[in-house]
């Protein structure tokens, strides 16, 4: 973890973005988890054991209607259904030839 | 089992404890190893289940008491489930001794997800084996890799089994058999490892999963692309649209079959009971004996005992759904219905099957609602008895009053949870992190020992609460013996019918007749237990061939307007002292459990009251 893990620097670069904003279909690869601040907190950590670790594939399987959420990521081998909520704090670098959000 | 004393004896028996990630295989591997010997219960205090089964080692003779902890996915504890895993593997379990030796069963087709968890089992220090579960599902969907290798990197036995396969064991018994137990382990002077730490930072963990890539690369794991199929399915299955009408289907069918399908067994069951009951009559003189024989115990129990095939189909589809994947997808898919009350999707599962990962939230009030001891079989019992077999359509109406009982089940929770989130639980909220697991094919042999270990759990019921408390029923029914001269039948003179008299007071208004009025009181026990009283109290006030047979006596002498309102009363009553007890403990004082059975009695009241109503106003009142 580096000072560039910190969301607030994260908001500045284009190419990072948090989990919770990504639609299906949407691939990319794992940033950070949580802040470099902050100390983790017990969901952070379940993220991290789950496999949001830095450099990990991720993509964005399906989400439930209404409201998008929650949706289902499949992180490395694992798929998982989480809250938009819950994602929050994963930070994605987006793959190039993904949508552009 | 770790005291000198015992490891002196010839066999010592050592504990095993089997550990794991959820959908690991972990509990058919159980079965595997331990047959249909196996003892489940709940740990104490909480309703998480407990299973414990014998291992004798062909060759040495050591003999293991082997336990299947609750999958956790670590040993940092997210769940009740996960805190048990633990305290269980750190010796620090209040009942459980600290095991000998763990077996720690990993599914091969997700290393990644599970060597980390072997990983924090490994630290502990403690003996441990690796069991590579569903490793022929991994070679056979093009998974790679080299068994030795991982177990050289890991310094552990590894041992691939195949749990749902015949045979798949034997490569872990015999480890188990032949396996050298350090010294120290066995006279309990070992000195742990190092233990899980809370406040472990996300560099700890990233180090940790650095470490499962190391070991996985040096074993050459290599995992092909997902399946196509597999992918295909998931959008079938996830889709915002199919997927929910496909739950829905499932569901009503589930239904309609648990109905449809019991009529054979339950016919065959009946005849058994009625073929007893009078080959008894004929052989027992006049008197007590042959009344609380006849009366008590034969029309008691054989008026439970009619409903086990439908249990049996229930469970036969829930473990199926279970087995097959497909729960925790539901799960997704209710978790925005469930979460607008402050509910996590996964409640929902609680609902449908054997209560195993229960979110803390839902323990404490709404669970009633929705799971003591498993609330659809006990649906399935009181609609047996208390709905006609009818066809609607081309439906069957106890198939459709079941979904119905389930959807008002649901809402009812929804709602209470919806005030409870309003008022006493504000703020609080529960996350989602559901994981799903890959698709597999049920398997018919697993299945059909999850059905047996269903039906020994409930004619152990049957043989133990249900047959004392009609015991207990048919003295307080027959005693004190009716005056001289008296004509009605003699339970109206005893102790139950002066009971049931005044508490028919209390429940006219919502329909209920004297004898479901006494039937009411050990149904406070368990709920099946109501339907085995009014079998007793039915063949003591005359009612003939009761036995086996409650459904048409009720037919004839209730209204439907009677039954529908005895089961909107079963839809919220605390019909589970066992779960109150629970709440308790959990909760610490006698006020939670107390405000719950209150609130519960007043909801049933009322919903028994509303629907008797309405059904009377709608043309229901004849009998």
């Amino acid at each position: 973890m580096d000072a560039v893990a910190a969301p607030e620097g994260l908001a500045l670069d284009p190419g990072f973005v948090s989990l919770a904003a990504l639609p299906p279909g949407t691939t990319g690869r794992v940033v950070s988890v949580g802040s470099a601040a902050a100390a983790l907190s017990p969901l952070e950590r379940r993220l991290l054991e789950f496999g949001f670790v830095s450099g990990e594939q991720v993509e964005i399987l399906a989400e439930a209607r209404p409201g998008r959420d929650p949706f289902v990521v499949r992180v490395g081998h694992t798929t998982l259904a989480l809250r938009r909520r819950e994602a929050q704090s994963v930070w994605i670098e987006l793959h190039r030839n993904g949508p552009p959000r | 089992m770790s005291s000198p004393a015992a490891a002196a004896l010839a066999a010592p028996q050592l504990s095993l404890s089997l550990v794991g990630v959820p959908n690991c295989g972990k509990t058919a591997l159980f079965n595997r190893l331990t047959g249909s010997r196996q003892k489940v219960a709940n740990y104490p205090g909480v309703t998480v289940e407990r299973k414990e089964g014998r291992l004798t080692g062909p060759r040495t003779g050591r003999s293991f008491r082997v336990v299947d902890l609750p999958g956790a996915y670590s040993l940092e504890p997210a769940t009740l489930d996960e805190a048990i895993a633990r305290d269980v593997v750190l010796g620090r379990h209040a009942t459980e001794p600290a095991p000998d030796l763990l077996v720690c069963v990993v599914d091969a087709t997700n290393l990644r997800l599970n060597l980390r968890l072997v990983l924090e089992l490994k630290r502990l220090g403690r003996p441990m084996i690796v069991a590579l579960n569903m490793s022929d599902l991994a070679a056979q969907r093009g998974y790679t890799l080299d068994r030795a290798a991982l177990e050289r990197s890991l310094g552990v036995p590894v041992v691939p089994t195949v749990a749902v396969r015949a045979g798949g064991e034997r490569a872990l018994i015999e480890a188990l058999d032949s396996y050298r137990f350090p010294p120290a382990t066995l006279d309990g002077t070992a000195a742990l490892g190092v233990e899980p730490s809370p406040a472990a930072s996300a560099a700890d963990i990233e180090a940790t999963q650095r470490e499962v890539r190391r070991v996985l690369n040096e074993a050459g794991y290599r995992v092909p692309a997902r399946l196509r199929m597999l992918s295909r399915l998931d959008a079938v299955v996830l889709n915002p649209v199919a997927g929910p009408a496909l739950l829905a289907v499932v569901l009503f069918l589930m239904f309609q079959a648990v109905f449809s399908w019991a009529k054979a067994p339950q016919n065959l069951i009946n005849t058994g009971v009625q073929w007893l009951n009078a080959a008894l009559g004929g052989v027992l003189p006049q008197g007590p004996l042959r009344g609380l024989l006849l009366d008590g115990v034969i029309a008691g129990t054989g008026s439970v005992l009619v409903f086990l095939p439908q249990i049996l189909i229930l469970f036969l589809f829930i473990l199926a759904l279970e087995d097959s994947g497909y729960l925790p997808r539901a799960a997704f898919m209710l978790d925005r219905l469930m979460g607008r009350v402050g509910l996590s999707g996964r409640a929902f599962i609680p609902l449908l099957s054997i209560p195993s990962s229960r979110d803390r939230l839902a323990t404490i009030m709404i669970a009633p609602l929705m799971t003591c001891s498993a609330r659809l079989p006990v649906y399935a019992l009181l609609i047996g008895a208390f709905i006609p077999q009818r066809a609607v359509g081309i439906f069957n109406l106890r198939g459709l009053v079941l979904f119905a009982l389930y959807l008002a089940g649901v809402a009812s929770a929804l709602l209470v949870a919806f005030v409870l989130k309003r008022t006493v639980m504000r703020g609080e909220y529960r996350p989602l992190l559901l994981e799903l697991p890959e698709y597999r094919w049920p398997h018919l042999e697993n299945l059909a020992l999850g059905l047996w270990e269903r039906t020994r759990i409930f004619l152990t019921r049957v043989g133990t609460i249900i047959l004392s408390l009609m015991v207990v029923l048919w003295f307080l029914a027959s005693f004190p013996a009716p005056p001289a001269g008296a004509t009605g039948p003699a339970i109206q003179y005893s102790v139950a019918g002066f009971l049931g008299r005044g508490l028919e007071y209390l429940f006219a208004p919502i329909g209920f007749n004297w004898q479901i009025s006494i039937a009411l009181v050990p149904g406070l026990a368990a709920r099946e237990v109501a339907v085995s009283a009014l079998g007793t109290v039915y063949a003591m006030s005359g009612a003939k061939d009761v036995a086996g047979a409650l459904a048409p006596v009720i037919a004839q002498g209730w209204s439907i307007a009677t039954g529908l309102s005895l089961l909107a009363w079963y839809v919220f009553a605390p019909q589970c002292l066992s779960t109150l007890a629970v709440v308790k403990r959990e909760t610490n004082s006698w006020r939670y459990p107390l405000y719950m059975a209150a609130y519960l009695f007043a909801l049933a009241y009322l919903g028994a009251f509303v629907t008797y109503r309405v059904a009377l106003m709608l043309g229901g009142g004849a009998s």
